[in-house]
């Protein structure tokens, strides 16, 4: 994986766990799970937990400790008024920009399916 | 591996990354330890082997490194005392030079603001102590004092002007220097982040 790469997953990483939070609250873990699952972004499951941490700073996050049938308390997050505001804002603006570049790639990628 | 044994391997990981968040609000670093310690063993109770999944964590000075940078740029961000920014500065600089440099230049720019407000106030209760003085003919930069008048041979350069002067000179000074020490930090963050 070259750096690039690396560094338009971790960009999206932010859109994408307030994405996964948009329906309601979850925890560290079912975050990663859902991560895991329906994108390709998580490089290591290490960056996650500091960045619930600093959107919870920033106020796009709130979390609650509940005491859970594991044997050891889960922290959930849920998106804050600012945060699906955030989420909506970033949301569109991604989907602006990948429909306007996609519109530019796409001789390049008839180019590479051709060769 | 025995259950002790993964305990402790466990309880290593954790206490390296308690070690490598000297700094932090404690409360704060129990949170982010209660957090790991719940992601490990869930994963471990599904079929992780303790290996594996620190693995997957990440060196812990490395997801310390993490937590710290986030924490610190966020308070940095929303305090914004000198205090706060100095100390995240200070937690934020790598190895044994770096980051040391824009600490220093921040810590030298809020002293100079510092000495330009503490200075203009003195020359309300000293006005013959405190000037800018020059000597006239020549081509060198004026002399600061703020214990008695200047050398022989020269003259006050602002007057009564240093107070607002000197005020001005501190406030910008202390600006500048702010956004320096901000822009420092949000640098620091988006190059940890990478």
């Amino acid at each position: 994986m070259d750096k690039w790469e690396v560094q338009l997953r971790k960009g999206c990483l932010e859109l994408a766990i307030l994405g996964t939070l948009w329906t309601g609250r979850q925890y560290g873990l079912e975050i990663l799970r859902g991560l895991e699952r329906d994108s390709e972004l998580v490089l290591s499951e290490g960056t996650v937990y500091p960045l619930l941490a600093r959107l919870k700073s920033d106020g796009l996050l709130e979390s609650e400790w509940v005491e859970a049938d594991a044997g050891h308390p889960r922290k959930y997050y849920r998106l804050t008024p600012g945060g699906r505001r955030r989420a909506v804002r970033m949301a569109r603006l991604w989907s602006r920009f990948s429909a306007s570049l996609g519109g530019l790639l796409t001789p390049l990628i008839r180019e590479r399916t051709r060769s | 591996m025995s259950r002790p044994s993964v305990n402790l391997d466990v309880e290593r990981y954790l206490d390296r990354v308690r070690a490598s968040l000297p700094g932090m609000p404690v409360p704060e670093v129990d949170e982010i330890l209660l957090e790991l310690r719940g992601h490990i063993a869930e994963r471990m109770g599904s079929g992780g082997n303790i290996e594996s999944v620190l693995l997957a964590l990440g060196e812990p000075e490395d997801l310390a490194r993490q937590y710290k940078t986030e924490s610190v740029a966020t308070r940095a961000e929303c305090g914004g005392s000198p205090i706060v920014i100095l100390h995240s500065l200070l937690l934020l600089r790598r190895g044994r030079f770096r980051g040391w440099a824009p600490l220093a230049l921040t810590a030298f720019g809020y002293a100079w603001a510092l000495a330009l407000v503490a200075a203009a106030f003195e020359k309300i209760l000293s006005p013959r102590d405190v000037g800018l003085w020059y000597r006239p003919g020549t081509v060198s930069l004026p002399r600061l004092t703020v214990d008695g008048p200047g050398p022989p041979g020269t003259h006050e350069l602002l007057g009564w002007w240093f107070v607002p002067a000197g005020l001005l000179a501190g406030a910008l000074l202390f600006f500048l220097t702010q956004q320096f020490g901000l822009w420092w930090i949000r640098r620091s963050r988006g190059t940890r982040r990478k």
